[in-house]
């Protein structure tokens, strides 16, 4: 176990951590221990492990940077997960960790000599070197994407279940630091529901892990906030994103929360800023607020003996902190040149602490192998902005950097508002919210923590005021300026050997912006594209802001002053969050299981699922065969539940249909049925069926499976404006329904019905009646989409499996069988009958599919009416026609094309070889001068090669349909 | 008397093969078998009071469109929500819920059923010829629509994983009624409390109950729910 330096301190520093509770863990196959409750990071830098990763490009050593899952110098493979930010992601028993983007190992890693070629690898160098000789790239690809490579995934790793969830609010509060909370307080206060989201393990924000006095103790607002009724609270989640409409999407640890909020309050305080000088990227240079977090949150000293390089208040705080917890600060590096009295600077100076007013940091001297630092060059700030040459060496282990900070506004942006840059204050200010957004707090720059309470307050007050929950007045703003600037002008430090990071992700330096600059990129935005500065996944939290001062300088362009456009997320999502849990509804008959217990294969027809045939995959075209021929020849059943159903009612129930319909109905009798054939504003065959007068006012109308949604809403939508007496009702989902099929199917049914005569006289072909069949209440339609004697029964859906069996028990005698839709399929192809759908296509006319005889010629309108005059009075250019082949050619299949020679003169639509007919048949759309009856045609198969074949009248099956009328 | 089964009835749910039945009790009811308890009738109901599923689709139901509903169901004796979007609890324990301007959906009680549904629909098929018809169209809503109850504390915490409207008790109050979507597909929802404890009655296309099901079953399972059967639900009512 390498536990050789302890840097765990004592209590009661250690915030997050439970001491109780020990945690042994793996880190490159070393055994360390830590606290339920430490990050790896933590847990490791207690056990004096401060390398955590290699860089991206270079390989360079890193260490912690930020403490809050900022910046990827933390990113490790733990298990199978690549990318994990060690800084935020809790250690547990036996996890193991891993250093990724490493060749050999973290400490000797053999990919930093890329660091010795770095002046032949400039900005945007793969843009100009990897593309020539032609097919080079090839090679490149493979070499940088091992370099480049960050983690490993494993593609068999099993994800953990995730959903998602919806939530609401009346107001929803992003970060639970002091403004939150007292904004979540007000807002609550006034009557508002609220949501507080943070991504913290506990409430309080900066107040955790940073110097406060006292008086300014939350404890009382955090019990007031967690004890309110109205407030739901929503640890470790992330808020990554805000769109239109108020939609948050907050990442909870195990889900995605999809939240709404008429009014969203922005508590989300600041993002503190690396300064930019030589080997600012080493281990041991870290965030002020990192270290103070290492102390406060997870009980763990930052280092042995520091540098504190400040800009502002906060770095007098953090030398404090170090102090407090025995960490010798042997300088305070303060950029400001003049010297300003505050109360904590006369603490920092009441303990002999040097501080050096006017200096930076030149440069961080790195110890052996750059895996940690052993002080710092430290030198005045000329007038030009760069370090005097006449430097000091101060030894430390450790540099604190508080070069000021940046709005974590990045959600504000995402609604709406912009970020500029305040030259006075040196910093960005979000501005232009829309009314739907407020800021709170810090992120509204404002400092002082009175004032920062009483900002939130007021964004409480005024969130919940804006949707209607009024209380008193509202509360007064008070100062809330801080005493010395926040922010440092240009923390930027050039150095002559270079490698003064801007962006840690990208490996990016001072004079690889300049680079691009020269290049001619003299905007954020084409410097970002150019060079990458800013599109790691840190995503410019620490380098953004420098990076537009840079760009402002070095293109001589003062008027810079905004940073590249900040969009979702704004924070790390697992895809799996995104995806969820994956909903892809399903309809099932009625009969469904009575399918799978005879064996059925199952196939989609849209949303349903349908039997294709019974029995096995190997054997499909016997299955269909036998199940097509049990139809010709005895008796066959299958499932037409699918079918869509709509009840037509009222007294202008005939004229919608004459209407909708190309057919005509007004004088269609009662208990008959009638084929319907819809069309399109354009002529082009949408849908058909049948519709069974069941009365006067009455029509019960069946459409195809999957279109009758789009039939139903074509009616509602025509009917809206035609204003017809009429009710609509789409009823598929009401009735199940099957059709018995063959010679056989009467004798069947006579067996399960008493109240209807079934005898062909009594009971004709395109009658319907109602009655009973095995006591089950029934609609039964004399149809013959199959060609054969049939009747299609309709029934309540919650009987169609007693109807199913006693059809079955009554068939049984008769050796009925089960048919499929493939069967169902062949046997329609036998008949001619087309599929709409199939045998049409979007543009297809009722005359070119042979369908003249379903329109009525003297009707006035129905929809599609005209522009079928119009074309067939200009000539049809192609017909659906019928042919043959003999049945050992091969068989072609549904689209495989007509050809004339070199010209493709029409499509296949349906073939399929006929058992009964002992030949392959099909339909095809072919032109004109190709439809004549006998005219051969060419068929060019899949492989290329020529069928030939015969155009023949259909039906190809029973020609007059003496059998299904008999 | 021997134990009903399911296949014994015409009327079927399409869920009954969901069910284990090792030591479950069933009953008739409405045609329909149907599951009383699935064993235990007092750990049911401690699990409806936190979050239970249950089908229901036996429960009778029946629907009425057009401008003639709200007269003729005065004459029958039903008084119609005034808002769309609510429903109304009739003295015997019937809801009728207003789907629409002209519009309604009438459920039998739970409790203890009365018949009303069948009762309506032959008083309708009795005057389908009379003058008080006029625009009066019966709604097969007893087979279109399935009807499950989701029950207990957490059953508005497991409708917000599946659906996208917010309805927490103090924002979707009692006998509010939407018709949206869950898991995607169209669905109706009524709230109906039970003595206090938080009741949906969810109704969608029978076509789509199974695959309801799965996806509420799944979402329930967070916070240890179950399925319960009827005896513990009429135990709440």
């Amino acid at each position: 176990m390498n536990n050789s330096k302890n840097n765990r301190l004592e209590e009661p520093y250690g915030l997050y951590i439970n001491r109780s509770k020990q945690i042994s863990f793996y880190f490159n196959s070393n055994l360390y221990t830590g606290y339920q409750g430490d990050t790896i990071a933590s847990a490791l830098a207690a056990n004096g492990v401060f390398l955590l990763s290699r860089s991206f490009k270079y390989h360079r050593p890193r260490g912690i940077l930020t403490m809050a899952g900022r910046d990827a110098n933390t990113l490790v493979q733990v298990d199978d997960e690549p990318n994990v930010r060690a800084d935020v992601y809790l250690v547990r028993e036996g996890l193991h960790v891993w250093a990724q983007n490493v060749f050999g190992s973290l400490s000797n890693d053999k990919g930093q000599i890329i660091e010795k070629f770095a002046r032949f690898l400039p900005v945007g160098f793969y843009y100009k070197a990897f593309y020539k000789p032609k097919g080079a790239w090839k090679y490149w690809d493979s070499v940088i994407r091992k370099i480049a490579g960050l983690g490993k995934v494993d593609t068999a790793s099993i994800p953990y279940k995730s959903d998602k969830a919806y939530r609401f609010c009346d107001i929803a509060v992003i970060g639970a630091g002091p403004a939150g909370l007292s904004a979540a307080l007000q807002a609550a206060q006034a009557g508002a529901t609220v949501i507080l989201i943070d991504e913290n393990s506990s409430l309080g924000g900066s107040l955790n892990y940073t110097r406060v006095d006292q008086q300014y103790s939350c404890e009382q607002l955090i019990e007031d906030v967690v004890n309110h009724p109205a407030i739901e609270i929503y640890f470790n989640a992330t808020c990554t994103g805000w769109f239109a409409d108020n939609w948050l999407s907050v990442m909870c640890p195990a889900r995605m929360l999809k939240l709404r909020a008429k009014i969203i309050i922005a508590a989300t305080g600041l993002i503190e800023q690396p300064a930019v000088f030589r080997n600012n990227d080493l281990p041991g240079v870290m965030l002020g607020s990192a270290a103070q977090r290492l102390i406060r949150l997870y009980g763990v000293a930052p280092g042995r003996s520091a540098i504190v390089l400040t800009s502002n208040e906060d770095g007098y705080s953090v030398a404090l902190d170090l102090i407090d917890v025995g960490i010798t600060v042997n300088a305070i590096v303060d950029m400001h040149k003049e010297e300003k009295e505050t109360e904590l600077v006369a603490e920092v100076k009441r303990k002999n602490i040097a501080i050096l007013q006017g200096n930076a940091i030149y440069e961080a001297i790195p110890g052996p192998g750059k895996r940690s630092i052993t002080g710092a060059l430290v030198g005045e700030i000329s007038k030009d902005g760069s370090v005097d040459k006449k430097l000091v060496k101060i030894s430390c282990d450790l540099i604190c950097m508080c070069a000021g900070y940046t709005p974590a506004a990045q959600l504000l942006c995402h609604s709406g508002g912009t970020l500029k840059y305040d030259e006075l204050d040196a910093t960005l200010k979000i501005k232009n919210l829309p009314s739907n957004a407020l800021a709170a707090g810090s992120v509204n720059n404002i400092d002082k923590l009175d004032a920062v309470l009483a900002d939130g307050k007021v964004a409480g007050w005024r969130a919940a005021k804006k949707i209607g929950f009024y209380l008193d007045e509202e509360p007064s703003v008070s100062e809330n300026r801080c005493i010395r600037k926040q922010n440092y002008p240009f923390p930027i430090f050039s150095h002559a050997k270079k490698k003064e990071f801007v962006d840690f992700d990208e490996d990016l330096q001072i004079g690889d912006i300049k680079n691009a600059i020269k290049e001619g990129y003299d905007d954020v935005e084409l410097v970002k594209r150019y060079s990458t500065v800013v599109m790691g996944p840190s995503q410019g939290r620490q380098s953004a802001l420098n990076n537009m001062r840079l760009v402002a300088r070095y293109s001589q362009q003062p008027q810079v002053n905004t940073i590249t456009t900040q969009r979702p997320p704004y924070s790390p999502e697992y895809i799996q969050h995104l995806a969820g849990k994956s909903y892809q509804p399903i309809k099932r008959t009625a009969i469904h299981y009575r399918h799978i217990e005879k064996g059925a294969q199952m196939m989609p027809a849209g949303v349903w699922l349908r039997p294709a045939y019974y029995g096995e995959p190997t054997q499909k075209s016997e299955c269909i065969n036998r199940e097509s021929l049990a139809v010709h020849n005895n008796v066959g059943l299958i499932d037409v539940s699918t079918l869509g159903k709509l009840e037509i009612r009222g007294p202008d129930a005939a004229e919608l249909l004459n209407r909708m319909y190309t057919f005509t109905y007004s004088k269609q009798a009662v208990n008959r049925s009638r084929y319907v054939l819809m069309t399109d504003q354009f002529g082009a065959i949408t849908d058909d069926g049948v519709a069974c007068r069941l009365g006067e006012q009455h029509f019960y109308v069946t459409a195809t499976t999957s279109g009758v949604d789009n039939v139903f809403r074509n009616m509602l939508h025509w009917n809206a404006q035609w204003c017809l007496d009429v009710d609509i009702t789409n009823v598929t989902a009401a009735y199940a329904a099957v059709n018995i099929a063959g010679p056989n199917s009467r004798n069947v049914l006579n067996e399960v019905v008493d109240d209807i005569n079934l005898d062909a006289n009594a009971f004709s072909y395109m009658e319907v009646k109602t009655g009973h069949v095995a006591k089950i209440p029934a609609r039964i339609l004399r149809v013959g989409f199959v060609g054969e004697l049939g009747y299609e029964i309709h029934v309540p859906a919650h009987q169609g499996e007693a109807l199913w069996d006693a059809l079955m028990q009554a068939g049984e005698k008769y050796k009925i069988s089960v048919f499929g839709v493939e069967a169902q399929r062949l046997l329609r192809l036998e008949k001619g009958h087309i599929i709409v759908g199939q045998d049409t296509d979007g543009l297809t006319i009722p005359p070119e599919a042979d369908m003249a005889w379903a329109m009525a010629k003297t009707k006035p309108f129905y929809i599609g009416k005209r522009p079928i005059e119009v074309l067939t009075n200009r000539g049809l250019t192609r017909k659906l026609v019928g042919f043959e082949m003999p049945s050992d050619a091969t068989l072609p299949l549904e689209c495989n094309l007509i050809v004339e020679g070199n010209e493709i003169t029409g499509r296949v639509t349906s073939v399929s070889r006929s058992p009964i007919l002992e030949k392959t048949i099909g339909l095809a759309f072919v032109q004109l001068n190709q439809s004549e009856i006998g005219t051969n045609i060419q068929i060019k198969l899949t492989n290329s090669k020529i069928v030939n074949a015969v155009i023949v009248p259909t039906p190809f099956y029973d020609p007059h349909n003496k059998r299904q009328e008999m | 008397m021997d134990t009903p089964q399911f296949q014994d009835s015409f009327c079927r749910s399409f869920l009954y093969r969901r069910f284990k039945l090792d030591s479950a009790k069933l009953i008739k009811l409405n045609d329909f078998t149907v599951i009383n308890s699935l064993g235990n009738i007092q750990e049911e109901i401690n699990c409806a009071h936190n979050a239970s599923l249950s089908d229901i689709s036996f429960l009778q139901r029946v629907g009425f469109k057009g401008k003639g509903v709200f007269l003729w169901l005065e004459k029958q004796g039903i008084t119609v929500p005034h808002e769309v979007n609510f429903a109304t609890c009739l003295e015997d324990q019937c809801v009728v819920a207003r789907l629409g301007e002209n519009e309604v959906l009438i459920l039998d009680s739970l409790k203890s059923p009365t018949d009303l549904p069948k009762k309506l629909i032959h008083n309708w098929n009795q005057n389908i010829n009379s003058l008080t018809q006029i625009n009066n169209f019966i709604i097969p809503r007893q087979d279109s629509h399935a009807c499950l109850a989701l029950t207990g504390n957490k059953a508005s915490d497991t409708l917000s994983k599946v659906c996208a409207i917010d309805l927490r008790p103090t924002k979707f109050c009692n006998y509010q009624v939407t018709q949206t979507f869950i898991a995607r597909i169209s669905a109706i929802i009524i709230r109906h409390d039970f003595n206090n404890i938080l009741n949906y009655y969810l109704m969608c296309e029978s076509s789509y109950v199974e695959y309801l099901w799965d996806c509420l079953y799944d979402a329930i399972e967070e916070y240890q729910g179950a399925v319960v059967g009827l005896s513990a639900l009429q135990t709440l009512t």
